[in-house]
């Protein structure tokens, strides 16, 4: 099944995609998506993800909902956010 | 010359009693290096055992201290700071509170280590430091002036290459959270400059001509090249805080629901297209600054283009300001909260704690607490002229302005009628932009910070949120006590080694460790472990200073709002901190009593025996 997201690219993600905000039709299962959206953005989730930045879906870290159905839904937001260390 | 007769110390110790107008220098004592580090460690053994319980914070028993760490002016990455350590206005309680820049590094090599201010100068004075040439002298024509003016003109008299910390009005007037303000830098939190004002030191400049000495220079050049490797390679200090400053965290601290709105009613401020690190960047930042030896330029000078504002500029705006003055006072005009910070600079008052009191005096009157007719004009939240107004006030004494300076514990108490649940401190010191409902681990560290709620002490958002380490629920207890407790000793050494904090987004502690070994040579810092047991002493100590101010563990606690009062909207909806199952936690993991006092044994441990309250 498809689902409408919001990807969110956040401080350097935004800088490796170049916008800060982009609206997808992926699909539902939350791997299958993130193959969809590293094919058609320039984020590189294949060689960054959990080295240059994680994702949040809806605020909280992917992991959870890895842990729990691994489902996306319509209308989730799904941030790329960097590593950080304080403010 | 090199300085001192340790390696990586100035050896000196410059004490200076303002009431008999007098000064004179001490060898920094070993046992005092080895057991304390230098800095907050220095702080704390010097003050628990010169200052009276009790003693009033405001009075000239109290004691103001400047302090250098080991790797403090040295060619380290991030080794510019300074700490100044005194019982706090705004607390009572302990404060240490630190600033970059360039004044620290020039008073090591001034061949201090510290400098102890005692006792009240009957007029306005002066301290002035070339070398082992010291003067304390008539500051009349500085008294007023504003902490721009007043060094400029310290500059002019005594010469530009002259480092100087300064108070302003707000300090003058002894506003409980007025700072020290040192070139653009400032030493923040807790009130130092009223304790400054209270003593009639309007001003430190100092200027040295010496050098450093290192113990193993190819060791230490070795851990140096590592260091700056690091820092190259981490993906915060090489590209988002150098480009985006402290703000690289805003969008994600809103996304989480973590950035307090409208004095933490929400968690979400809707107003982030407008405010955030892309709008900064693009729009206000014009030049990147950076401390005496860093790489990391994290500092921006901003400017205002367009607008009411046009024209208004600032050494930042620093993420908590961006917070203070903008989602917590529910104002997302940019150009407002950089005019905001450049007064509080230009009055030398804390932005954190002035920005949050805002907030509350603005819930205060959206709720009927103080009347339109009270302040003078109407302060509802957003309203960004009323946030200049109020900063104006609150450095001048004016008006409400004049209680509005006391902070917002005594501001409540004054004011009643329920106010004390929204008002937003612990032990004192105002909270800063982490709402622990989405982040468990900062009502830990709130709780238990020596210097009330900070987030210097343990920052636990970014291993909770982005789960570098994945047992880090945010919305769990599991777990935070021993990483808060870990990082408020590791932070200790740092601030008593005398580097930024944000070596630690790069460094481990095995480098910090390697970093002070091959500088100063001292055997009995054998391993990282030894290194680490020194914060924990530090903290124990900072602890037992706060325990015989009568600190105890129902001020381990936090604002009734974060415990009861649940938010409506985003990922944190519905939730309350859990603290008490995580303060358990924390005490045994600590080996302190179920009154938070440290055991008998752990002071032993400690080699802190005589220190027992």
């Amino acid at each position: 099944m498809k689902v409408k997201i919001k990807a969110k690219f956040f401080a350097m993600p935004k800088d490796y995609q170049g916008e800060r905000e982009l609206e997808m039709e992926v699909s539902d299962d939350f791997l299958q998506a993130l193959e969809e959206i590293d094919s058609r953005t320039r984020i590189g989730i294949r060689e960054k993800l959990d080295k240059r930045f994680v994702i949040l879906i809806n605020g909280r870290n992917y992991r959870r909902l890895l842990e729990e159905k691994g489902k996306l839904k319509e209308g989730d937001n799904l941030a790329f956010v960097p590593f950080l260390g304080g403010g | 010359m090199a300085t001192g007769k340790y390696f990586g110390y100035a050896g000196k110790i410059l004490i200076v009693d303002l009431s008999s107008s007098d000064y004179h220098v001490e060898d920094t004592p070993f046992d005092l290096i080895v057991d304390f580090l230098g800095g907050k460690g220095f702080g704390a053994k010097i003050l628990y055992e010169n200052l009276k319980a009790g003693c009033d914070p405001l009075s000239e028993e109290n004691i103001l201290i400047f302090a250098t760490g080991p790797l403090t002016g040295t060619i380290v990455p991030a080794s510019g700071r300074a700490t100044v350590c005194t019982k706090s206005p705004l607390t009572g309680i302990w404060l240490d509170t630190l600033a970059g820049g360039f004044f620290g590094p020039e008073l090591k090599m001034a061949g201090y280590d510290a400098i102890i201010v005692k006792g009240r100068a009957k007029k306005p004075v002066i301290l002035v430091i070339s070398d082992e040439k010291v003067t304390i002298e008539n500051a009349k024509d500085l008294w007023g002036k504003d902490t721009f003016e007043a060094q400029e003109m310290v500059r002019k008299k005594y010469g530009q290459t002259y480092q100087i910390s300064v108070i302003g009005p707000a300090g003058e007037r002894k506003a409980r959270f007025a700072c020290i303000v040192s070139g653009d830098r400032s030493f923040g939190r807790g009130g130092s400059g009223a304790v400054m004002g209270s003593k009639n030191l309007k001003a430190v400049a100092v200027k040295g001509t010496k050098s450093i000495s290192i113990s193993n220079f190819d060791y230490f050049m070795r851990m140096v090249k590592e260091a700056y490797n690091e820092l190259a390679v981490n993906p915060d200090t090489s590209a988002g805080r150098p480009k985006y400053g402290t703000n690289v965290i805003y969008s994600f601290i809103n996304e989480a629901g973590v950035h307090p709105v409208r004095n933490f009613q929400s968690g979400i401020f809707e107003a982030l297209k407008e405010c955030n690190e892309d709008v900064l960047d693009k729009k206000f930042y014009k030049r990147h600054l950076a401390c005496f030896s860093c790489p990391i330029n994290c500092s921006k000078a901003s400017r205002v283009d367009e607008g009411k504002y046009k024209g208004k500029f600032t050494e930042g705006p620093e993420y908590e300001n961006m917070w203070s003055l903008g989602a917590q006072c529910g104002n997302s005009n940019i150009g407002a909260i950089i005019y905001g910070e450049y007064l509080c600079d230009k009055y030398g008052m804390d932005a954190i704690s002035a920005g949050n009191v805002i907030g509350f005096t603005m819930e205060c009157f959206e709720k009927g607490v103080i009347s339109k007719k009270q302040i003078g004009f109407p302060a509802n939240f957003g309203n960004d002229d009323a946030i200049i107004r109020f900063i104006e006030m609150m450095a001048k004494g004016e008006g409400i302005g004049e209680l509005m300076s006391q902070g917002v514990r005594q501001m409540s108490k004054e004011l009643g009628k329920g106010t004390e649940k929204f008002a937003m401190h612990v032990k004192g010191l105002e909270l800063p932009a982490y709402d622990p409902r989405g982040a468990f681990g900062m009502g830990l560290a709130y709780a238990t910070s020596d210097r009330g709620a900070c987030h210097l002490r343990s920052w636990t958002v970014g291993a909770e949120i982005l789960s570098i380490e994945e047992r880090m629920d945010p919305f769990a207890t599991e777990f935070k006590a021993e990483f808060v407790k870990n990082q408020q000793d590791l932070f200790a050494v740092m601030n008593s080694a005398v580097v930024c904090l944000f070596l630690t987004f790069a460094l481990t502690p095995r480098h910090i460790t390697q970093l002070l070994q091959s500088l100063t040579g001292i055997k009995e810092w054998k391993s990282t472990d030894d290194i680490l047991k020194i914060g924990e002493r530090i903290y124990n100590l900072t602890r037992l200073f706060s325990l015989r101010e009568g600190v105890s563990r129902k001020d381990d606690t936090l604002p009734e709002r974060l415990l009861k009062e649940p938010v409506k909207e985003g990922p944190t909806k519905g939730v309350v901190v859990d603290l008490d199952t995580m303060l358990e936690e924390y005490y045994l993991v600590r080996h302190w009593d179920g009154e938070g006092r440290p055991t008998k044994e752990k002071l032993a441990e400690l080699r802190l025996d005589k220190y027992r309250v």
